[in-house]
C-alpha cells in the first residue's frame, strides 16, 4: 500500500470519530445536567427569573435538543467553546493561549518515558530472572501505582525545596522575558532566537515536571516492553539470526527489539493520553500555565465551558496523536505497507 | 489469556459452566511461596481493610464535623497528640485518614463492579449478536475510549456536580468499554465451541445460551482484569477527589485531602500522609493483580 492511500484512509476513518466526539461532549454538556442553566449561570444569577429566561433563550435551551446540538457543533467548528466563567474570556481563547505549555510538557515527558521505559523493559527481559530484572519490576510497579499529584508534591519537596537543585515552577524565572513565540516551545523558541540564558532556564524548568509526568508511563511502557520482548526472544528467528554467528547485543537490537517494538508503538497514543491526563493533576501544583491548569481550575471552580473545552480539545489530541501513531506504525510493521 | 485460567487455583475437575470450584488451599500458600510480592500485597491490603472495620476504635479524635475543628491548633506539625499533625481546620489528619480508607477501597470496587457489569453486558451482546449489531456497539465503545479515563469522569462528574455517588458514576461511564471490548473477544472466541452448538440444538433461547452457556465459560480473564484495575481504579478516584470532584470536603477522603493541602506546601504533613496511603494501598493492589496474572496465565509462568 502507498502512503498516500494509507493516510487517505487513515483520515476518512478519524471523521466520524470526530463527529461522535462531539456528540458524547454535546451529550454530557447538555442532557446529563438536571438543570443546564444552574451550570452554566452563577448562583447569584439563578435567583432572578429574568435572567433565567433570558439565558434559555440566548442559548436556545428551549429548542429541541437535536437542534441545540447541530448549532452548538456548529459553533465548535468554528473554534467557539462559549466563555469561561470563572476567566470570563471566551473557552478557545484561553485554551489556545495555554495550550502550547502543555504540549511542550507532554512531548518531552513522552520521550523521557519512551527511552527509559524500553530501555528498561529490554534490559528486565534479556536479563530475566536477575536482580537487575526485579529492580525493573518494581520500579515499574511502583511508577503505575503512584498517584502522579503525589509524586509531584515529593519531588517539588525533594529537589526543589530540600536540594535547591530545580526550580519549583513557572515555565521560566519570573525575571527572564519570553522567547519570541514561533513555535510556543520555549525550548525551541529560545534556541532559534539563540538566547541560550532563556534556553537553560526553560529546560531547568522542564526538567521536573516532565519526569514526574513521565514515572506513570514510563512504568507501563518497561512491563509491556519487558512482556513483549520475551515472547520475541523466544522466536525461532532469535535461533536462526544467533546461528548465522551474529554478535548477540546485534541480535537482540536488530532482530528482538524490532519485533517487540510493534505493540509499543501500538500504546503510545494511550501513554499520550494518559500524560495529558497526569497533566490536569500535575500542573497546578508546579504552577505549569498549561490546559491541564486550566482544567483542574475550571474544574474545582465548576466552570463548566471551560472544563468541556478542555475535554473536547484533549479528546481531538488523543484522536490526533493517534493518527501520528497510524503514520509510524507504516514504517514499523512492513506488514502494512505489503497488503 | 486463557480461557481456564481460574482452574490453576481450583481443582479443575469442573465441566465447563459447573458452578463452584473448590479452592485448592495448597496451591494458594505454594504460590504465595513463590511470589512473595502477592504476599506483601495481600498482607497491605488486610491491613487497610482491617483500619477501616476498626476506624472508630482506632481513631485517636472526632475526624469530621465541628468538634473535629480545633482552632488552636491550625496546621501544626505530628506530635504526640496528633502523630500525622492537623489539617488547615485543626482537624486531626490521622484520624481522617483512618476513616478514609472506608470511602476510599469501597469506592474503587464499585467501580469495578459497575463498570465491568455494564462493559461484559454490552461486549457479550455484541460478541453474541454480531454483524451491524456488532459494529454500532464497538463503534459507540471505541468513542468513549477516545478520552482519557480521568478527563471523561471529570467532564461527567462536572456535568452531575460534586458526590461520592456522581464520581462514581463519572468512573463508571469512563470505565466499562475496557471491559466491552475484552468481554466481546471472550465471546467469540467460546462461541464456536461445540458445547454451544449442543445447547443450542435442544433448543434453548438465545438468552440462555448467551448468558448461561457462553458467559460462565468466558468469564474468568474479566475477573483477573478486575484484580488488575482495582489499583487503578481507586487511582482515578483519588484523583477525581483531588480535583474537588468527589466527595464533599467536609467527608475524609485521602485525595481530597492532598488536594487541601497544596496551598499549604511547606506543610508537608498535610499531604505527605495521606498521599502515601494513596500510594500504598494502590501498590498493594497491583502486586496482588500482578500475583492473580502471573498465576492464571500460564504463558507467563512458562518464561
Amino acid at each position: 500500500m502507498l502512503i498516500h492511500t494509507y493516510l487517505l484512509r487513515r483520515i476518512f476513518l478519524a471523521i466520524p470519530t470526530i463527529f461522535g466526539i462531539s456528540l458524547i461532549v454535546f451529550v454530557i454538556a447538555n442532557a446529563l445536567p438536571a438543570d443546564p442553566v444552574s451550570s452554566f449561570l452563577p448562583n447569584s444569577a439563578l435567583e432572578n427569573q429574568t435572567i433565567v429566561e433570558e439565558f434559555r433563550r440566548k442559548w436556545g435551551l428551549d429548542r429541541p435538543l437535536h437542534e441545540q446540538y447541530l448549532s452548538w457543533l456548529g459553533n465548535v467548528i468554528q473554534g467557539d467553546f462559549g466563555t469561561s466563567l470563572r476567566s470570563k474570556r471566551p473557552v478557545s481563547q484561553d485554551i489556545s493561549s495555554f495550550l502550547p505549555a502543555t504540549i511542550e510538557l507532554s512531548t518531552y515527558a513522552i520521550m523521557i518515558s519512551l527511552t527509559c521505559g524500553v530501555t528498561l523493559g529490554v534490559i528486565s527481559a534479556v536479563w530475566r530472572g536477575m536482580p537487575v530484572d526485579y529492580l525493573a519490576r518494581i520500579l515499574a510497579l511502583i511508577g503505575v501505582s503512584f498517584p502522579v499529584f503525589v509524586l509531584a508534591l515529593l519531588g517539588k519537596r525533594l529537589f526543589a525545596v530540600e536540594l535547591e537543585w530545580l526550580p519549583s515552577g513557572r515555565r521560566l524565572d519570573l525575571l527572564l522575558r519570553a522567547p519570541p513565540g514561533i513555535t510556543g516551545f520555549f525550548t525551541i523558541d529560545s534556541l532559534l532566537a539563540g538566547n541560550w540564558r532563556v534556553l537553560q532556564n526553560a529546560i531547568s524548568h522542564l526538567a521536573l515536571p516532565s519526569v514526574v509526568l513521565a514515572v506513570f508511563s514510563m512504568g507501563f511502557i518497561t512491563r509491556l516492553t519487558r512482556s513483549a520482548m520475551l515472547e520475541s526472544l523466544g522466536q525461532d528467528y532469535m535461533r536462526t539470526a544467533r546461528s548465522k554467528g551474529l554478535r548477540e547485543r546485534i541480535v537482540i537490537i536488530r532482530h528482538g527489539l524490532r519485533n517487540a517494538l510493534i505493540p509499543v508503538v501500538t500504546i503510545i497514543g494511550l501513554s499520550y493520553s494518559s500524560l495529558l491526563a497526569g497533566a490536569v493533576l500535575t500542573e497546578s501544583i508546579f504552577s505549569w500555565p498549561g490546559i491541564g491548569r486550566y482544567a483542574f481550575l475550571s474544574a474545582s471552580s465548576q466552570d463548566f465551558p471551560g472544563t468541556m473545552g478542555v475535554t473536547m480539545l484533549i479528546a481531538l489530541i488523543y484522536v490526533g496523536v493517534n493518527f501520528l501513531v497510524d503514520i509510524l506504525y507504516f514504517f514499523v510493521d512492513p506488514r502494512i505497507r505489503a497488503a | 489469556m486463557s480461557t481456564s485460567s481460574i482452574s490453576s487455583l481450583t481443582r479443575a475437575s469442573a465441566p465447563p459452566s459447573a458452578g463452584r470450584a473448590r479452592v485448592d488451599w495448597r496451591a494458594v500458600r505454594h504460590q504465595l511461596k513463590q511470589n512473595p510480592l502477592l504476599l506483601v500485597g495481600l498482607v497491605v491490603l488486610i491491613f487497610f481493610l482491617l483500619i477501616g472495620i476498626f476506624a472508630e476504635s482506632l481513631a485517636p479524635h472526632e475526624p469530621r464535623g465541628g468538634e473535629a475543628q480545633n482552632m488552636a491548633k491550625l496546621r501544626q506539625p505530628p506530635d504526640a497528640e496528633n502523630p500525622f499533625g492537623t489539617d488547615q481546620l485543626g482537624r486531626d489528619i490521622l484520624s481522617r485518614l483512618l476513616y478514609g480508607t472506608r470511602l476510599t477501597i469501597p469506592s474503587g470496587f464499585l467501580v469495578i463492579l459497575f463498570g465491568s457489569a455494564i462493559g461484559s453486558a454490552v461486549g457479550a451482546i455484541a460478541g453474541y449478536l454480531g454483524g451491524s449489531w456488532d459494529e454500532l456497539l464497538m463503534r459507540v465503545t471505541e468513542l468513549f475510549m477516545a478520552f482519557p479515563t480521568i478527563i471523561l469522569a471529570m467532564a461527567v462528574a462536572a456535568a452531575l456536580g460534586p458526590s461520592t455517588r456522581n464520581a462514581i458514576i463519572a468512573l463508571t461511564i469512563a470505565w466499562w468499554p475496557f471491559y466491552a471490548r475484552m468481554m466481546r473477544g471472550l465471546v467469540l472466541s467460546v462461541k464456536p465451541n461445540e458445547f454451544v452448538e449442543a445447547t443450542r440444538s435442544i433448543g434453548a433461547s438465545r438468552p440462555y445460551i448467551l448468558f448461561r452457556t457462553i458467559t460462565p465459560n468466558a468469564i474468568a480473564p474479566i475477573i483477573v482484569m478486575m484484580t488488575l484495575d482495582i489499583g487503578n481504579a481507586i487511582l482515578v478516584f483519588a484523583g477525581l477527589s483531588f480535583l474537588g470532584l468527589g466527595p464533599d470536603p467536609t467527608i475524609p477522603e485521602w485525595g481530597q485531602m492532598v488536594a487541601s493541602s497544596i496551598d499549604y506546601f511547606a506543610k508537608w504533613w498535610m499531604w505527605f500522609y495521606p498521599g502515601m496511603s494513596i500510594a500504598l494501598l494502590v501498590m498493594a493492589l497491583n502486586f496482588i493483580g500482578d500475583g492473580v496474572r502471573d498465576i492464571t496465565d500460564p504463558r507467563l509462568r512458562k518464561m
